[in-house]
């Protein structure tokens, strides 16, 4: 009996010996993760994540963009408080929306940092394959920065990873020098990524191209026509002669796009479409844009569909339009487009005419767009007109796309197209409290009128 | 730890040895079945020697011709004195003493006779328990014992309840006890892949009260630091029934009834609703024409709630001899939900078996085995669930169109999918198969000397099948299902020593103790969509499979763990327990927790002093102090890890933490003092206990700037006090010929969160504002507050609590409402007069908020949802005065506010059972032993000032922090039963 007992008190510590010996089972313990190329690779794909978030490209950092405008309305019984603050440009620093685009962007921009610090150790690496990997970071880092200031104004620059909580209080930088950051990212990227590759990943001329949409931004109309002239020249794309064809994944228009699959899914047709067709339909196409097309425009039926499920031939009320350029309303899995090729016309026109540029040269920029619509050529011919022709042409090209909000804030015409967008203040969102609440730096500031 | 042992045996044993003249032999007897009594204290008046007597009943002691008197004392018996006149063999009996009946109650790793406890323990006993048309061992609970609140997160059938043991010790981590079921921790909580918010599927549940013999809640440090890292939030021990020597007998217990809905909502009729559109529109959406027509007026409560069946079918069977005693037991429940789609089902089997081996060795086993089946309805935090679209839904929508030829199909114009709709063509089912199961040895290995060795599975596997073709979502997906395994398997093993030793006046018992844990997780989850044809439900017919996943956890937890107690001469009593934890959860720099505790008590009532004193039965002082611990956090946060994912048809890899080697539990050091009292021939029972707990290193999930790529850190540095005093008055006594007896117990606890980071709040977490800040109570309601309707705009106005003119966030919240009640109670009374007994029951809560979030979509004013009648007398002119704003699209109208804060205390008549037992004589020829048949009303009585459909709500689930609120949450239904018990 006593021999049974020692055996079993034996036994239980000898079972427990590796109770408390184990790991992870779907997480990489971080010494294992970064060990060679092949690691550094995984990282890269890791860093373009968070552009595939609900609250990114996946949905509501571009819908915001056109809700914020004059493309897309909340409906009066759309459920989404967020989406209502929005709309009527109020909002909240509490809203969820703009809380996630932030926090989207900033993971981006660390994950991407994190990896740009491991790249310099890694043995299996030529100098090439480090610049090469470097510039794809950059690239990933430059966007995310981007993407914020725009919405938000002068935002702290990230350039190290986030390693223990010391430091994590940063300051706002001002726009100036979050400019000089992206443009200091791309110019490397532009130089060290590869001219091909997949449209989903950074590319030398997806850098060229965001360069060309960074110094319109800023107003540095001769860098923006001269990158947006490199991408149309060198880049090999084409515009499609069928606009409809743009969205569909990979289209030889297409300079980078975000990756959606069915293991992630984008929700931008859910939030689309309306509940007839069994979509959720917090947004609607706004009357203002939908009259915004000239008759016979050809984008106008590859950009809304018009729902007539409840058409009441009496009132000849009750047709729905929505918008349907991002249409995956069962599964999500359809690319989303960051950069495509007319927006290079449209950058050089409006470059070129801001800096009195050749007309003719400009007309025809203008043009390529609009004879794919099929329409009729510009008869814009002061510099005046043809900078209103290409807003109007951006507004249209690019409805549904997430632009309309940016053009109208960057060339300070918001306040005037924007009956909601009362004053200046509102044409930047305000610093989420997510961050204003936790950042315990003085000049984490909010931005005025919030 | 041999060397200790040795120790222990030898400090024991030096002090009998002394000089003799000859040796008393006898055997003392209890004077209920005249069998040996072991464990009596059998000593020499006038002198220190003493012995006790064994297994049997024998002693021997050595006496000298001078010493002529033996006295034997006993706990639970009046002690008696002997003159021993030259016997050589003495035989006593022992009379029951009524004054001082021993209760046993189970503790940590063994049991204690209740009146010579130090600790604090709630004791709940199947008696109190058996006519409760109440699935789960957690809804047992409610209001059953002081200190213990059981919020009941909704009605869902078999749904999770919150269990709370004096207060909220934890911010992040989980708030729930710890059960240990026969002395084995088991799984608890929410394994549900398919996530229907605050109605989770509940581990527990799997657990048939009735099988359960007692409940011993362990609420002060004392009673459970023996748990150690994870007792800070209570343990509960679960004993079940097992078998008792004597003729088998055979139990058959049942009950029926019908459940239904308790109280409805006040909805606008066709006819306002319409009025209130065109106040929306500011134009005639519907004419004066439109709207006196017959429409439609489809009452939309009446639709989803129905009168629903519950049953219970028990049969057990009991019995043994010397050798081998067992209980057998099976059973059948089966419940249906008052909301459309909703049903419970479990079977229960039990098999629990004690076997003596020989004098020295007893084995036995415990195997306890469940099947249930929920069928779930979404509900809380969706738009697709009978519950928030029917009261949603405005009464113009008609349930179904009929086309020419009279065939229906679901009406979808409603402003959300038909609820009907979902009920009946959206599928939501979950399967559970449980095995809790140990075998155990208990060897003697001399007298008082007894190792334990038990081994334990607990293996749980949750399957969860949802399918919808035929609905508004199962047509956007072209068909929609969800198909998810979850295996969670809890390896215990437990090892013990312990030696129990009686001389003279002293009493002591040793216990050590060795366990270990070993956990394994591993789930599997599939989404499909477009499925070949509607009855095709199986993933075999889809064609598209969205985020598949499945995934492992390992997890460990290694302990060891001691408790001595001491009592001298049954008077003054002291108590040591502690436990050394290492889990597999903490950080490297905190690989073990050390829990100690230290209690004393001191029997007044032994004391000469108060002898005389006829009226005070009984009366004991003590108090406690002790460390325990929360551990259950998630698994690697402390450590630097990497996620996956994919980007591009590639393996891709991330950051997704920000790791904290330090992390470690929590700790919760808690004091209690308390009275055990007991008065005039223990007719009336006093306990009252007072007490502070200071938790500290919370785990705080602290929200870091989203600008350094994470949102938060699991950090451990919060601070939080609970402090309370609890009270339980009881009696028992004849009122002529009626048996009365009667228990209430009230609860009051304070919490507050002393310490966060920084003093950095946890902000407006759930749909209510909840808000975790310094110097509150944790989940305080911090939002605007209302002022009510300006009379000349007919819009809300807020507080400006900055003065600033301007309503914003970061300036103008305040706290508006406290969700914890001032105190909580529950009053039971029982009546028998021959064969009649009634049992009145009730619960109650007083001062507590909610957070009435239904009125915030109910009352909005705008939009499409149906509106509460209440909305008739909203704002329509300047120099209207009233509470209602105005319709219209306004944002700022519908916002998170004190205006949707409601008072929800209530006082619940919980249960009314009034029985018959049918004449002994009468039933016994027919071989029925007994015969009782009893009817029941559950939540029969409601008093509340809540005008929501329940005040015990709590649309979180098991949430510390978002508490209190209300979203649609499935309402308890009012049950009405009958029943029988029928022993054979």
């Amino acid at each position: 009996m006593r021999k049974l007992l020692t055996l079993t008190i034996l036994l239980s510590f000898l079972a427990a010996c590796d109770v408390l010996d184990v790991k992870p089972q779907s997480s990489i313990p971080a010494e294992d993760a970064f060990k060679d190329k092949a690691g550094i690779e995984k990282g890269i794909l890791g860093a373009y994540t968070p552009f595939q978030y609900l609250s990114y490209y996946g949905r509501t950092y571009l819908i915001f963009s056109d809700l914020a405008s004059d493309n897309l309305n909340n409906p009066v019984d759309g459920t989404a408080t967020d989406y209502r603050e929005v709309d009527n440009n109020n909002i909240f620093p509490g809203n969820g929306g703009i809380s996630n685009i932030w926090a989207s962007a900033y993971e981006g921009i660390n994950i991407a940092n994190n990896v740009i610090s491991k790249v310099p150790g890694m043995s299996d690496m030529s100098d090439d394959e480090k610049n090469n990997a470097l510039a794809e970071l950059y690239f990933i880092r430059a966007l995310n920065h981007f993407n914020l200031l725009t919405y938000f104004g002068g935002v702290p620059v990230k350039t190290a990873p986030t390693v223990g909580i010391g430091g994590v209080n940063v300051p706002r930088d001002p726009v100036n020098e979050v400019y000089a950051q992206i443009i200091e990212d791309l110019e490397f990227a532009e130089t060290h990524l590869d001219a091909s590759g997949p449209k989903v990943r950074a590319s030398k001329y997806a850098a060229k191209a965001l360069l060309a949409r960074v110094y319109l931004y800023q107003k540095d109309y001769t860098n923006a026509s001269a990158k947006a002239t490199e991408v149309i020249e060198d880049g090999g794309y084409a515009l499609l002669d069928n606009y409809a064809d743009i969205f569909t994944d990979g289209s030889g228009e297409t300079i980078f796009e975000i990756d959606f699959t069915t293991l992630t899914r984008n929700r931008i047709a859910e939030y689309n479409f309306p509940k007839t067709l069994n979509g959720r339909r917090e947004v609607e196409p706004a009357a203002s844009v939908l009259n915004a097309y000239e008759t016979d425009d050809l984008r106008f039926e590859a950009s809304v569909a018009l729902d007539s499920t409840n058409f009441d031939p009496e009132t000849l009320e009750g047709v729905l339009p929505y918008a349907i350029k991002y249409n995956d309303l069962t599964e999500g899995a359809d690319n989303v487009i960051v950069l495509r090729l007319a927006e290079m016309y449209l950058i050089r026109a409006e470059a070129e005419a801001n800096l009195g540029g050749d007309m003719g040269d400009i007309q025809d920029d203008i043009n390529e767009i609009r004879s794919r619509a099929d329409l009729n050529d510009t008869d814009a011919d002061t510099y005046p007109e043809l900078i209103a022709a290409v807003e109007q042409e951006r507004w249209i090209e690019f409805a549904f796309e997430g632009h309309r909000w940016f053009d109208l804030v960057r060339t300070e015409r918001a306040t005037v197209v924007l009956p909601n967008v009362t004053t200046v203040n509102k044409t930047l969102f305000p610093i989420p409290s997510s961050e204003i609440l936790t950042n315990t730096n003085p000049d984490m500031k909010q931005n005025p009128g919030y | 730890m041999r060397k200790a042992l040795l120790f222990f045996i030898f400090s024991f044993l030096a002090c009998g040895a002394y000089a003799q003249e000859r040796i008393v032999r006898g055997k003392v007897t209890s004077p209920d079945d005249g069998g040996g009594l072991p464990g009596v204290s059998v000593f020499v008046k006038g002198t220190s020697k003493g012995t006790v007597t064994d297994q049997d009943g024998a002693y021997q002691i050595q006496v000298t011709p001078q010493e002529n008197i033996l006295a034997f004392s006993f706990i639970g018996y009046i002690t008696q004195e002997v003159a021993i006149d030259n016997r050589e063999a003495i035989n006593v009996t022992l009379q029951t003493d009524t004054k001082q009946l021993s209760e046993v109650v189970v503790v940590g790793y063994g049991t204690n006779d209740k009146r010579l406890m130090t600790e604090s323990v709630g004791v709940v006993k199947s008696d109190a328990i058996k006519d409760l048309p109440v699935s789960t061992i957690d809804g047992i609970l409610q209001g059953q014992t002081a200190g213990v609140q059981v919020l009941q997160n909704s009605g869902t059938p078999g749904g999770a309840m919150s269990v709370r043991v004096r207060g909220t010790t934890s911010i992040s981590g989980s708030g729930q006890p710890l059960y240990v079921i026969d002395g084995i921790p088991v799984t608890t909580g929410d394994y549900a892949q398919v996530g229907f918010e605050g109605q989770g599927i509940n581990a527990l549940s799997d657990i048939n009260p009735s099988e359960i013999e007692s409940f011993s809640v362990l609420k002060d440090a004392a009673a459970a630091a023996i748990y150690g890292a994870r007792a800070s939030n209570g343990v509960i021990l679960i004993t079940t029934k097992r078998g008792k020597t004597g003729a088998s007998s055979i139990t058959f217990n049942s009950y029926y009834g019908v459940q239904q809905v308790w109280n409805t909502l006040d909805m606008l009729q066709t006819h306002d609703w319409m009025a209130y559109r065109n106040d929306l529109a500011g134009t005639e959406v519907y004419t004066e024409a439109d709207m006196s027509k017959d429409t439609t007026n489809t009452d939309w409560q009446d639709v989803i709630f129905r009168s629903a069946p519950i049953s219970s079918y028990d049969l057990s069977m009991t019995g043994g001899d010397e050798k081998t005693r067992f209980f057998i037991s099976g059973s059948y429940f089966n419940q249906d939900g008052i909301i459309i789609g909703s049903a419970y089902k479990r079977i229960n089997g039990r098999v629990n078996l004690d076997h003596k081996v020989n004098s020295k060795l007893n084995v036995g086993a415990s195997i306890g085995f469940t099947y249930s089946k929920t069928n779930r309805i979404e509900s809380d935090a969706s738009l697709h669930g009978p519950l928030p679209n029917g009261i949603s839904t405005p009464s113009i929508y008609p349930v179904y169109n009929y086309d020419d030829e009279g065939n229906r199909t679901y009406n979808q114009s409603g402003p959300y999918s038909n609820p009907v709709s979902i009920a009946n063509e959206a599928t939501n089912e979950s399967f559970t198969y449980r095995l809790i199961s140990n075998v155990f040895g208990e060897y003697e290995i001399i007298p008082g000397l007894t190792v334990t060795s038990k081994w334990a599975i607990d293996f749980y596997n949750l399957r969860e099948h949802s399918f919808e073709f035929n609905t508004v979502q199962g047509q956007k997906y072209e068909g929609l299902g969800f198909e998810t395994y979850t295996n969670v398997l809890n390896l215990v093993s437990n090892n013990i020593i312990k030696y129990e030793k009686s001389f003279d006046q002293h009493t002591a018992d040793v216990l050590l103790g060795y366990s270990f844990e070993k956990k394994q997780t591993r789930d599997i989850y599939i989404r499909g969509q477009k499925y070949s044809s509607a009855d095709l439900q199986y993933l075999s017919s889809a064609s598209a499979f969205i985020d598949p996943y499945a995934s492992a956890l390992d997890q460990g937890v290694q302990s060891f763990f001691g408790k001595a107690n001491y009592n001298f001469a049954n008077k003054y009593l002291v108590g040591l327990s502690t436990r050394l934890d290492a889990s597999t959860n903490f950080g490297e720099n905190n690989k073990y927790g050390f829990f100690p505790s230290v209690s004393a008590g001191w029997r007044l009532s032994e004391e000469q002093f108060l002898q005389g004193v006829a009226e005070i039965s009984q009366l004991k002082l003590r108090a406690s102090y002790g460390l325990l611990g929360n551990d259950n956090i998630g698994a690697f946060q402390y450590a630097e890890l990497y996620g996956t994912g994919t980007y591009n048809g590639e393996p891709a890899i991330f950051p997704n933490n920000m790791p904290n080697p330090d992390l470690k539990w929590e700790t919760t050091a808690q004091l209690d003092v308390g009275i055990d009292a007991a008065f005039l021939e223990n007719r009336y029972s006093l306990t009252v206990d007072v007490y502070h707990k200071r938790t500290k290193d919370l785990l705080l999930s602290r929200s870091l700037p989203p600008t350094s790529g994470f949102t938060s850190i699991v950090e451990n540095v919060g601070e939080m006090v609970n402090k309370g005093i609890e009270v339980t008055l009881g009696t028992e006594q004849g009122l002529g010929p009626v048996r009365w007896t009667s228990q209430l117990n009230v609860s009051a606890n304070r919490n507050e969160v002393t310490q966060l980071y920084n003093n950095q709040p946890i902000d407006d977490l759930g749909r209510g504002g909840n808000r975790v800040m310094e110097g509150q109570p944790i989940g305080i309601f911090y939002s605007f507050k209302s002022l009510g309707v300006d009379p000349s705009t007919g819009d809300i106005v807020y507080a400006d609590k900055n003065g600033d003119d301007q309503i914003t966030e970061t300036d103008d919240r305040m706290v508006v409402g406290n969700p914890h009640p001032d105190f909580i109670g529950g009053f039971t009374n029982t009546f028998a007069y021959r064969g009649f007994d009634v049992s009145i029951f009730f619960q109650f809560s007083y001062g507590n908020d909610i957070f009435n979030g239904s009125r915030l979509y109910l009352e909005s004013l705008q939009g499409g949802d149906n509106q509460l009648a209440d909305v008739k007398r909203r704002w329509r002119q300047p120099g209207d005065i009233t509470d209602i704003p105005r319709a219209g699209a306004i944002p700022e109208n519908k916002l998170t506010s004190s205006r949707f804060i409601e008072d929800g205390s209530y006082l619940r008549l919980k249960n009314l059972t009034v029985g018959y037992t049918l004449n002994r004589e009468l039933t016994q020829r027919v071989h029925i032993s007994s015969l009782r048949l009893y009817m029941s009303a559950q939540n029969l009585l409601t008093f509340t000032p809540y005008t929501g459909l329940d005040p015990e709500v709590n649309y979180s689930g098991n949430s510390t922090q978002v508490i209190g609120t209300d979203f649609f949450t499935f309402p308890q239904a009012r049950t009405i039963t009958v029943g029988l018990n029928l022993k054979f």
